[in-house]
């Protein structure tokens, strides 16, 4: 009897395991009704730390963007719902079956929301466009140049309609990690690059080189943070068609991170 | 034979000195050789009266060793440190007893938490509490586990309250006299606080103080409805004790659900106030309510600050307090009494507050189902880090977040219990909790400061600004040191007079606890947590 109740148990929590005889674990609960008890519950237990529409809070990062650091599979968020992730704020959430499903169903339903689903474009054709009209700059996938930021996880932060916004205008967002620095020694050597990180004494910068400078705030006569983009915007550049395929390739990146 | 009992009469030597009685507790401020408490006294000031390191040798400071955790849970504990031996927690709850000269390790206690249990924000332990030859531990599953200072083994081990419920026990305890107090977290989760008082020699509860008044009690009326049933009022940092007034004081943390005012009309007493308690009976002799109503989550768990002030001329037994809703207040211990309070950091809760201390608050800067934009943010204008007092500067000293905002969103919440209970959310650009790494957040944010206030009028005297916000907690020394870390993995002195840096180390991990000083054999160490691990440092031996 006791094996006989833990066997129905595993087959409530993985029916798709039991159906299938595989490891890939499917989340059979997605209906409309599953969402919507799904949205509940991710509004009393999840949206205190991931944020209301999970963008997410500082307490925890956004799950709007189709992608997730410990693993995008049902399997994977199953995991990470019901075991936590230690060494984070994220704890082990002692839900039934039913409801991490439920809630799993919600989570992708935020992304879908936001975009992150939404991928019009042929990401073949957009690798081939970046290729031409971004790489000078940017680094994606392991190749391209290094004044601009590497997109090659942009994927993961950005939506489409984000990422749509910074290309046809490049200022209207420009997310404080790709902010640049202009600077003059006390010896009057001027020096720019990428504010890559800054504390109390010091800036970590990249300069259009690639070289990564370490410049001690004390050392310096004069310093500016410059919030600009540099880039241009690609509006009347790219045709609409041209943008859908970059931003394809740009989330399907993402995905493969 | 004469080496074995040589060997004998040392061991028993040792054994001895490893007594730590309620008088030494109590008098612990003779023995600033030692770190006996959580906050190194019972009134809490964290100040030493060590004088070997002192402003003009600070610079020269080179590192002794370092601890390395097995976790890689935020370390937010303070070691003890008793005759030469230093007491820590490995999070979640391992406890580590190493030699505080070479940081080599004696013993370890391993915890075995159940599946299941669900802290609100990390698996965390704030460090253990020593009396005669016990140490004293709370665990996550709101356990309290009494432990063999010599083995590490396991004398007793009580259940203090229901795990499964949301119920854990993060802080510290504290021992006064034959007694360990301890509270329990859980105000995210629906639990009705409380600190309790156990025998220190049984594990048999001694007294217990709801921090949510039941029917029939005063202060009920404060709850709507029954609302009180699952309002938080959670314990989770040590308190303090005077023992001339035999008061022990504890601050109340917020009430559930924390971001849905409206479903729990009324005061909400004891959430967000100071508590002094009886500490035979614990009973309540008064308290202090910080932020009635509180819509924010300003739970005002700090850690109370007794200081003996010349105030307006007359000796006053007073409480200094860096409250998380953004203000200082100046108490007097003995009767509660209101005598100061000052915002030390933007708030935009509050108008003010009235003569008797209590805010006067902003009716329109409750949270909505919109978002509603006030400072300081959920983390607070300070929190649980320990501030300092120095009788010697006779200033007050504590870590603030400036310039801080949150958005508060609220909306209904049912109760289930063990389940998350907030009733909304807070977004802030800010990281609450856990430091990014790569920090690239301008001070449009916010950002970390140390400030030193006189208590007379709860004036800034001076303040050292930080590009990251901080979680470390102040250490001040008799020779005008203050210690202090933050997230950018930083440790350093600043001069206690004017603020000024003296002496800086880069550990690299994130600290998120208070610094400790201590000697043996005459050589003064002070040591940190920093990521992962416990750094050490002392003068260069000569």
């Amino acid at each position: 009897m006791r094996l006989k109740g833990i066997a129905a148990l595993v087959v409530f929590c993985f029916p798709a395991l039991a159906q299938h005889g595989s490891t890939n674990v499917v989340n059979p609960y997605t209906s409309r009704e599953h969402a919507e008890a799904g949205a509940k519950l991710f509004r009393s237990q999840c949206a205190g730390c991931h944020g209301p529409d999970g963008t997410g809070t500082g307490a925890g990062p956004t799950l709007t963007s189709g992608t997730f650091k410990h693993g995008g599979s049902d399997e994977a968020l199953f995991g990470t719902i019901s075991k936590g992730v230690p060494g984070t704020s994220m704890p082990p959430f002692s839900l039934s079956g039913l409801q991490t499903w439920e809630l799993i169903t919600h989570v992708r339903a935020l992304g879908i929301a936001h975009g992150a689903s939404q991928i019009k474009g042929d990401p073949q054709a957009g690798a081939a466009i970046f290729r031409a009209n971004c790489s000078r700059c940017h680094a994606a996938a392991g190749e391209g140049g290094l004044s601009g930021p590497d997109l090659t996880a942009i994927g993961t932060k950005r939506s489409s309609a984000e990422l749509r916004e910074s290309l046809t205008n490049p200022d209207a967002v420009v997310a404080s990690e790709y902010w640049s620095v202009a600077a003059t020694t006390s010896t009057g050597r001027s020096i720019r690059g990428i504010r890559l990180n800054e504390d109390t004494f010091s800036y970590q910068i990249r300069d259009e080189n690639g070289h990564l400078l370490s410049l001690q705030k004390r050392n310096l006569k004069d310093v500016e943070l410059i919030r600009r983009s540099p880039m241009p915007s690609f509006a009347g550049k790219l045709s609409d068609t041209q943008m859908d395929d970059v931003i394809a390739w740009l989330i399907s990146l993402g995905r493969q991170q | 034979m004469m080496w074995f009992k040589t060997a004998l009469w040392l061991g028993i030597a040792l054994t001895l000195r490893a007594q730590v009685s309620g008088e030494r507790l109590r008098d612990a401020a003779r023995e600033p050789q030692n770190w006996l408490t959580y906050n190194g006294s019972y009134a809490s000031t964290h100040h030493s009266a060590l004088s070997q390191l002192r402003p003009d040798n600070v610079a020269r400071l080179e590192l002794k060793w370092v601890w390395q955790a097995n976790s890689l849970e935020k370390i937010e504990a303070t070691p003890l440190v008793v005759d030469g031996v230093m007491y820590l927690t490995d999070p979640p709850n391992d406890v580590v007893a190493v030699d505080a000269r070479t940081g080599r390790v004696f013993w370890r206690y391993r915890h075995e938490l159940p599946a299941g249990v669900v802290p609100c924000c990390g698996r965390v332990n704030r460090g253990v509490a020593m009396l005669g030859n016990t140490l004293y531990l709370g665990t996550l599953d709101a356990r309290l586990v009494a432990l063999d200072v010599s083995t590490g083994r396991k004398r007793w081990d009580v259940k203090i309250a229901e795990y499964e419920q949301g119920y854990s026990l993060t802080l510290a305890p504290l021992a006064i006299r034959n007694k360990i107090l301890v509270g329990t977290a859980g105000g995210e989760l629906g639990i009705r606080g409380f600190i309790a008082a156990y025998d220190a020699e049984t594990g048999k509860e001694a007294w217990r103080f709801k921090t949510i008044p039941e029917p029939g009690e005063p202060g009920h009326e404060t709850w709507k409805g029954d609302s009180w049933m699952h309002g938080g009022a959670s314990v989770w940092l040590t308190g303090s004790y005077d023992p001339e007034l035999n008061l022990t004081y504890w601050g109340i943390g917020n009430p559930g659900p924390d971001w849905n005012p409206a479903l729990r009309q009324g005061d909400n007493l004891y959430s967000d106030s100071v508590v002094a308690l009886d500490a035979d009976t614990g009973q309540l002799k008064w308290h202090f309510q910080f932020s009635p109503h509180d819509g924010f989550d300003y739970d005002s768990v700090q850690i109370p600050v007794l200081a003996d002030l010349n105030w307006k001329g007359k000796p006053r037994k007073a409480m200094l307090w860096g409250n998380r809703n953004g203000f200082f207040y100046v108490l007097d211990r003995s009767t509660g009494e209101f005598l100061l309070g000052q915002p030390f950091v933007k708030q935009t809760w509050a108008a003010g507050l009235d003569e008797r201390g209590r805010p006067i608050r902003l009716n329109d800067r409750m949270p909505t189902a919109e978002g509603t934009l006030t400072y300081p943010g959920v983390q607070g204008g300070t929190n649980w880090y320990a501030p300092s007092y120095s009788p010697v500067t006779g200033l007050f000293y504590l870590t603030a977040w400036e310039d801080y905002p949150g958005v508060y969103y609220s909306w209904e919440q049912d109760y289930e219990a063990g389940k998350w209970f907030a009733g909304g959310s807070v977004r802030s650009q800010m990281p609450a909790i856990t430091r990014q790494e790569i920090r690239t957040l301008g001070s449009e944010v916010g950002y970390g400061t140390i400030r030193a206030l006189d208590p007379a009028t709860g004036q800034r005297v001076w303040e050292y600004r930080m590009n990251d916000v901080s979680d470390s907690g102040l250490l001040t020394t008799a020779t005008g040191l203050l210690f202090s870390g933050n997230r950018e993995g930083h440790f350093f002195a600043l001069g206690a007079r004017d603020g000024k840096l003296l002496w800086n180390r880069y550990l690299g991990g994130q600290v998120a606890s208070s610094p400790v000083t201590w000697s043996v054999d005459g050589q003064q160490y002070v040591s940190i947590a920093s990521g992962h691990a416990i750094f050490t440092f002392g003068l260069p031996e000569r």
